[in-house]
């Protein structure tokens, strides 16, 4: 297990002198916009988290699980349902989720807890960053990634790679946000970010093939279509000999590089956050968490198959290795 | 229990308002219209825009939806009537079009409203006691007046006509009826009560998405038919009232389904099969009853 | 009122190219009840369509009351033109009421959002209903389809003669009927007819239908009018002059010779 995992654990283990005697369990809900991997992990790891601080499943807290299915009136009929059943603490992971439960449950006392939701502020479930004392019942854990960090490292790779490709769909609003970042970004890094939009993932491999020839990386976000084709971005730049940079360190075998975070541990920053709120801090007292984005990840053999050598700075910020078929952490 | 069946019944009566669009266009004008997925959320991207950047009502910006809705309802129908695309496909490439569109009108995928005057945020603000009454109620008194508007119009004699050109449109023809300037009518108007539902929506949920629309023709297909199979009359005060009870039937159902599905391993995911199968059985018991009567409608 | 002047009617799909109506010239006088027969695919629906409008000619002029009509299109036409076809289902809005369907007649043009069907209106119809004689003033709130055959086209003459039109065009509407109701659809007709002295065009199978109605009466055959009679040559005609004319113009058609031999008593064999 890696250092900080075990960090955090410990961290949780010494706020969880304060749980709640055990009488009637706590009823926690917690929703999710589609079944996903990185969704789902967020949702294992904030429930084992509460159980490493003492909220035993089904002992201590009793928790109602939902996804939406993409659908926008399962989303607010979720919420509701969990404002029927009387819930103690709602966990909502992404956008829409986080919108339905803040709205359904705006004038109560319910804590809701957002994860996964990349711009907060901007999604209005919090009205500041910073300053949390007018976040009514809310707070929560942000995904946001350092973009202009990823582009730099992209940089480090090669002094021509001047053209970064972007596959995302339009209609997700992280997408959305992560993508105008990039380009904000590019354009004091000397980089031109050239984008190919792919509203379905049937789309995906005519937009990632659109952009051979015309740039010289690929970059892609946690964009949720995009990560269902993902192969087919890496298929493109193969074909091209070009580098792959994907924002989500658990696609390492998927993508020639990695850097960002897993969400599982997303998922024990947000079980925390949620053991903190039941010891008994106030939403109001906690502004906007971001999850540290520290990894970075190689993958030597697809790498090696462009013909491309990392630097000996890149080899030094990273955290592991895929070579040979399995990963090799520091 | 009563927090649930109130929530379903405010969601049955917002959405009610779209089926009696998809009402209009399918029972009525006998066209199936699949513009709505997208004129659901033209209208909630414009109700949202309005809201977050100017200052008109929650109320007006219903009305101003209702024009966004009746032009995504024009383009299906010049489609349709000038250039001769058959029904299916030119509400098809409308909703389409209309998901670029509605992207540019909302500059993002998904617009909060957490922070805008919403009329539930007016509910709140002024009666902060009886608010979950009083939503109801709001939304319960627009379907209402929705409804009787709608009845009302389609006794008229444009509505007649309206009427008689989904019936039989060589009568109505023969009859001095422009029956291209009907289907138009039918389409701007059906388009724009899906537009209002949107709007509505849009504010009693918090937030406009971009996908929010998705569905729009099947959920209102099963308001339409579960309420067209309880309740059978030739009267258009019934045949309406038919449309929102089974709107109401339908999301009562799906509460229930979420909230006590667990019991038979149902999950959120199986939603949609439900629906679809809801709607299926629902078809099936008028199709059993026509093959005993006498011969089949036609014209 | 009504003239044809070297109509053609040509149709085109691919690379058939059918020609149903061939330099047709055609006069028509106000009160006029004129008669058509022919074979199949004379030319006789496509006759009674480009009167109507639902068919344009080709080339050649279409005069109503001396207006050029022949580019308008059918539901302007409709303000002029009554038309009660052959299919009972084709000529009443099915999911309507009796009543419903004589509001919508009562309009040729000029529909408003006001209401269609008024107490007031309701009570006229039922009046005009009962002059029918088929019973259908008690079942004013009966879906039109659930009318049989007989009932729906009473409805179809009330209503195509609601509002007199200029001119009526009767498309064999009682060759769907058994004997009993196309009787009583063709007395209905007649009544109509004379109570408003409306010009009128009848295409007819039968032959003695043909000759007993009306004052003129124009055989057609191949697009083309092969002959026309009218007034006291029309009176004194038989089935059997017809039939002979028929042969004459070396026109031999099977429908007609079965019609001849139904129609000449069987003398044993």
């Amino acid at each position: 297990m890696k250092l900080r995992n075990l960090v955090i654990l410990v961290a949780l283990l010494v706020a969880a002198t304060s749980v709640i005697a055990a009488g009637v369990p706590l009823k926690i809900g917690i929703c999710k916009i589609v079944e996903h991997p990185a969704l789902d992990a967020v949702e294992q790891g904030t429930i084992d988290a509460l159980s490493a601080a003492g909220y035993e499943r089904d002992v201590d807290v009793e928790y109602i699980l939902s996804s939406a299915q993409n659908d926008f009136a399962t989303a607010i009929a979720i919420a509701q349902n969990f404002q029927a059943q009387d819930v103690d603490l709602v966990v909502a992971i992404a956008t829409p989720t986080a919108q339905a439960a803040v709205e359904v449950f705006r004038d109560t006392e319910t804590p809701v807890i957002y994860a996964a939701v990349t711009d907060p502020v901007g999604a209005e479930l919090v009205p500041h960053a910073t300053d949390p004392r007018e976040n009514g019942n809310v707070t929560g854990v942000s995904d946001m990634i350092p973009v202009a960090a990823h582009l730099l490292l992209l940089q480090d790779l090669s002094p021509n790679i001047t053209r970064v490709g972007m596959v995302y769909n339009p209609g997700e609003a992280n997408s959305v946000i992560l993508t105008d970042m990039a380009i904000a970004a590019s354009a004091d890094l000397g980089i031109e970010i050239v984008t190919a939009s792919a509203d379905t993932t049937a789309n995906v491999p005519l937009a990632a093939q659109s952009l051979i020839g015309r740039v010289d990386a690929f970059y892609a976000t946690t964009d949720n279509t995009v990560v269902s084709a993902i192969d087919a971005v890496l298929a493109a730049s193969q074909e091209a000999g070009i580098p792959f940079l994907m924002a989500d360190p658990t696609s390492i075998e998927h993508a020639t590089l990695t850097a960002g975070f897993d969400y599982y541990e997303h998922g024990l920053t947000v079980g925390g956050l949620v053991a903190e709120v039941l010891g008994g801090k106030a939403p109001n007292e906690i502004p906007v968490t971001y999850q540290p984005n520290a990894e970075v990840q190689l993958n030597l053999d697809l790498a090696g198959a462009i013909g491309l050598d990392f630097p000996a700075r890149v080899i030094k910020a990273a955290t592991a290795v895929y070579y040979g078929g399995g990963l090799w952490g520091r | 229990m009563v927090s649930l069946l109130v929530h379903a019944v405010e969601q049955g009566f917002a959405y009610g308002i779209a089926a009696l669009g998809v009402f209009l266009t399918y029972r009525i004008l006998r066209f199936p219209d699949l513009t709505v997925d997208g004129s659901f959320v033209t209208g909630a991207a414009v109700a949202s825009l309005l809201l977050i950047r100017t200052g008109i009502d929650p109320f007006s910006v219903l009305l101003i939806a209702f024009a966004a809705g009746c032009g995504a309802g024009l383009i299906t129908g010049f489609l349709n009537t000038r250039l001769g695309i058959t029904n299916l496909l030119a509400g098809v490439l409308t909703m389409i079009m209309l998901y670029s569109i509605n992207l540019r009108i909302m500059g993002r995928p998904n617009l909060s409203l957490l922070r805008a005057t919403t009329f539930v945020r007016l509910v709140s603000s002024n009666l902060p006691s009886m608010k979950g009454v009083v939503v109801v109620l709001l939304i319960g008194v627009l379907v209402l007046l929705v409804k009787l508007g709608l009845d009302a119009f389609l006794k008229t004699e444009i509505g007649f006509a309206l009427r008689a050109t989904g019936d039989c449109e060589e009568m109505i023809t023969a009859h001095g009826v422009n029956t291209k300037t009907m289907k138009l009518l039918g389409l701007a108007l059906s388009n724009g009560l899906v537009a209002v539902s949107g709007a509505l929506v849009a504010q009693y949920s918090g937030f406009a998405d971009v996908g929010m629309g998705i569905g729009t023709i099947v959920t209102g297909l099963a308001a339409v038919i579960i309420g067209g199979t309880l309740i059978r009359s030739a009267r258009i005060g019934w045949m309406t009232t038919s449309v929102l009870v089974g709107s109401l039937i339908y999301r009562i159902a799906v509460s229930l389904a979420l909230r006590y599905g667990y019991v038979i391993g149902f999950q959120a995911s199986d939603l949609k099969l439900i629906t679809s199968l809801l709607v299926v059985i629902a078809l099936i018991v008028p199709y059993l009853r026509e093959r005993r009567a006498q011969g089949v409608l036609s014209c | 009122m009504l003239t044809l002047q070297a109509v053609t009617r040509v149709f085109q799909s691919g690379a058939d190219r059918v020609t149903a109506i061939r330099e047709v010239d055609l006069g028509m006088k106000q009160g006029d009840f004129l008669t058509v027969i022919g074979s199949n695919g004379a030319g006789k629906s496509t006759l009674l369509n480009l009167v109507a409008g639902t068919v344009r000619p080709t080339s050649g002029r279409i005069l109503l009351d001396g207006r050029n009509v022949s580019a308008v299109p059918a539901y302007l036409r409709a303000r002029a033109v009554g038309r009660i076809v052959q299919n009972p289902l084709a000529g009443t809005a099915p999911t309507m009421t009796v009543a419903e369907n004589l509001a919508i007649a009562l309009k040729r043009k000029g529909r408003a959002l006001r209401a269609a069907l008024p107490r007031s209106r309701r009570n006229e119809f039922r009046e005009r209903l009962a002059k029918l004689g088929v019973g259908l003033e008690d079942r004013m709130n009966c879906q039109a389809s659930l009318l049989s055959g007989g009932e729906r086209q009473a409805l179809a003459v009330l209503m195509a003669t609601l509002v007199s039109p200029r001119i009526l065009l009767l498309d064999e509407h009682t060759a769907a009927l058994d004997p009993r109701n196309a009787q009583m659809i063709m007395q209905l007709t007649h009544r109509f007819v004379e109570e408003a002295q409306l010009t009128t065009i009848m295409v007819t199978h039968n032959m003695e239908q043909a000759i007993q109605t009306g004052n003129r009466l124009i055989m057609m055959h191949a697009g083309e009018i092969i002959h026309s009679i009218g007034g006291m040559e029309k009176a004194a005609a038989s089935v059997m002059d017809l039939v002979a004319l028929f042969s004459g113009q070396r026109v031999v058609d099977d429908e007609l010779l079965l019609e001849r031999v139904a129609q000449t008593p069987f003398l044993g064999c």
